[in-house]
């Protein structure tokens, strides 16, 4: 095969605009080209974000100045301090930390025990059961919104807490996940605790999800992140502000109202700090969890 | 996978085990996936009083219904434009950022770091960008002696932008998925072709592309049902305007539904989008298969 390859003549009309763009023949100046076009990458990826974090010290006179100075005449918070006493932020955040924590939890917990029953059982339906959980894959929110709202204002869920938490816990993804990886976990043990005399909840609590901690934190991550950053579910369920979670609140600040520029940078920048957080610090799990199995950013 | 059931395990523990997931499926998922189809078949202003009208909704939206034509014209312009530019420039910054450099963690995790934004704050960073009297882009214009330009106002602008934004939150996620298709390349194929004499031009078209076609492919698949999905960064950055200019199918479902309550007309213009990414992802699944079984 390799050979094949190899031999097979190049194609004529193959401009090969890349490499062609690099100037292949040359090493070094290849070299150069890539380093100058990551920095420029790196830049238009870091430079938005940054001018905003900038933007977001300076004072509505720095805001609406032109030309705009890049770096702010002094760094006050009195952007972030009047935007938390003239908008409930503190209650959008609060909402935030409470719905994306919980649903969290839940999701480990519902999701590692489906994953531990279609790994590590053999019982009739098994395969069915698991295609039906990754056939809801398929079925987006963004196609079924219409009657999830239905039945979620049925089951008196819009306008909670709860209705933000539970229905986007079973998340189809999280069972894959944690099944592929349980299934690398020797049956030997599981026997062996059954003959001690272990319970079945036992079994699943001490042995196998401690051994799935890499998946599991995975999972979390991703988890955090869905929850964080969602926006569209909680626009379903929720219309009262008491409720909003910090996406919902950032959002309803959709005119572009000039006053009110200096509040909607520093609190993105506040929504900005978890996401930062994460992604200097837990962004070896992401990669991972990208690479091995296209979960989705 | 154990062989058998044991015989101290006992026979509903699997079941139970799967029990609060597959509820909560049932509840919110497949239920709500069924009864789409048949909301769609009614019509009424209030979903407890509605009228049985067969396939009414359907007729509309497709004779009469100017505006889901637009918004299904918008979103084949969004999604043309997104997956095109997402495969051309993730494949370029993949390419790049395999090659042997220093700075490489750092170049890879900068590429990354807008994934992890939520698409509101997206949105707000580049309104703020893009803004029109006091915006940087501008200013940078302004600066150079050119004529400020009102971006996200103007309908030639608009849809440009929203696509060039929605790239740059998401570029960084296909970039990882190509490199990861890069690395399981065999490096054998590069060091046979280059003492036969290929250049670098030869191996990109006759071992990395053909190779990374699996891979490509998952990228096509993915950044279409996902474009076609669209909905959280437009309905900050724009909310379909200027006009109907990026008005796009998802958005078209959540008006119809939540602001003008026409529940039915919603319904089937889901169910339409469902049959679209419903053939999709069986596409993905067909293709993917013929690929793995042609390498």
């Amino acid at each position: 095969m390799a050979t094949d390859l190899v031999h097979s003549t190049p194609r004529a009309k193959s401009r090969g605009f890349f490499l062609a763009r690099q100037g292949a023949e040359y090493p070094t100046l290849s070299d150069g080209l890539t380093y100058l076009s990551l920095i420029i990458g790196t830049f238009i990826m870091f430079a938005p974000v940054l001018w905003v974090a900038l933007s977001s010290f300076k004072t509505p006179a720095e805001l609406y100045h032109l030309p705009p100075s890049l770096l702010p005449a002094s760094l006050t918070l009195t952007n972030y301090t009047e935007a938390l006493q003239q908008f409930p932020f503190l209650v959008y955040l609060r909402n935030s930390i409470f719905v994306t924590t919980v649903s969290t939890i839940l999701t480990l917990v519902i999701n590692s025990m489906a994953a531990f029953a279609l790994s590590k059982y053999r019982f009739r339906g098994r395969n069915a059961l698991f295609m039906i959980i990754l056939s809801t894959l398929v079925v987006p929110l963004s196609v079924i919104m219409i009657p999830v709202f239905l039945v979620v204002a049925k089951l008196n869920l819009t306008n909670s807490l709860l209705g933000l938490i539970i229905p986007p816990a079973a998340t189809p993804t999280g069972v894959f996940l944690l099944r592929q990886y349980m299934l690398t976990i020797p049956d030997e043990l599981i026997e062996s605790a059954r003959i001690d005399g272990a319970s079945e909840w036992r079994i699943y609590w001490q042995i196998v999800l401690p051994l799935a901690k890499p998946a599991i934190a995975v999972l979390a991550i991703f988890s955090v992140m869905w929850r964080w950053n969602d926006l569209l579910w909680p626009l379903i369920v929720t219309n009262r502000s008491e409720l909003f979670t910090l996406q919902i609140g950032l959002s309803s600040f959709q005119g572009d109202n000039l006053t009110q520029w200096q509040y909607i940078l520093a609190m993105t920048v506040l929504s900005l700090v978890p996401m930062t957080a994460i992604f200097v610090f837990l962004q070896k799990y992401l990669v991972k969890g990208i690479a091995t199995t296209g979960l989705n950013g | 996978m154990l062989r058998k059931r044991h015989p101290l395990q006992p026979r509903y523990a699997p079941y139970l085990f799967l029990l609060p997931n597959l509820i909560i499926f049932g509840v919110f998922v497949l239920f709500p996936a069924l009864y789409n189809f048949y909301l769609s078949l009614f019509r009424g202003s209030s979903v407890f009083s509605m009228d049985f009208v067969g396939l009414q909704n359907y007729q509309q939206l497709i004779y009469q219904e100017d505006l889901f034509w637009r918004a299904v014209k918008n979103t084949l312009v969004f999604v043309a434009g997104d997956v095109i530019a997402t495969v051309v420039l993730s494949l370029a910054i993949a390419m790049l950022l395999n090659r042997p450099l220093r700075f490489r963690a750092f170049f890879r995790s900068a590429f990354f770091y807008p994934v992890l934004l939520s698409p509101v704050v997206v949105a707000l960073i580049w309104k703020w960008i893009l803004q029109y009297q006091y915006g940087a882009l501008n200013a940078v214009l302004a600066q150079f002696g050119l004529q400020k330009v009102p971006w996200l106002l103007n309908t030639n602008w608009s849809m440009t932008w929203t696509v060039a934004i929605n790239i740059w939150s998401s570029v960084g996620f296909y970039s990882l998925i190509l490199i990861a298709g890069l690395q399981s390349i065999p490096s054998v194929l590069y060091e046979a072709s280059a003492i036969d004499g290929a250049s670098p031009r030869e191996q990109f078209w006759n071992i990395t592309l053909p190779m990374l076609m699996p891979t490509l492919l998952v990228v096509v698949i993915l950044s279409l049902i996902r474009a076609f999905q669209s909905f959280d960064l437009i309905y900050v950055l724009t909310n379909g305007g200027p006009g109907t200019s990026t008005l796009l199918i998802v958005q078209y479902i959540f008006r119809n539904a939540f602001e003008f309550r026409q529940f039915g007309l919603a319904a089937a213009a889901s169910f339409l989008l469902a049959v679209v990414l419903l053939i999709l992802t069986g596409a993905q699944l067909y293709l993917g298969r013929r690929v793995n079984d042609a390498t």
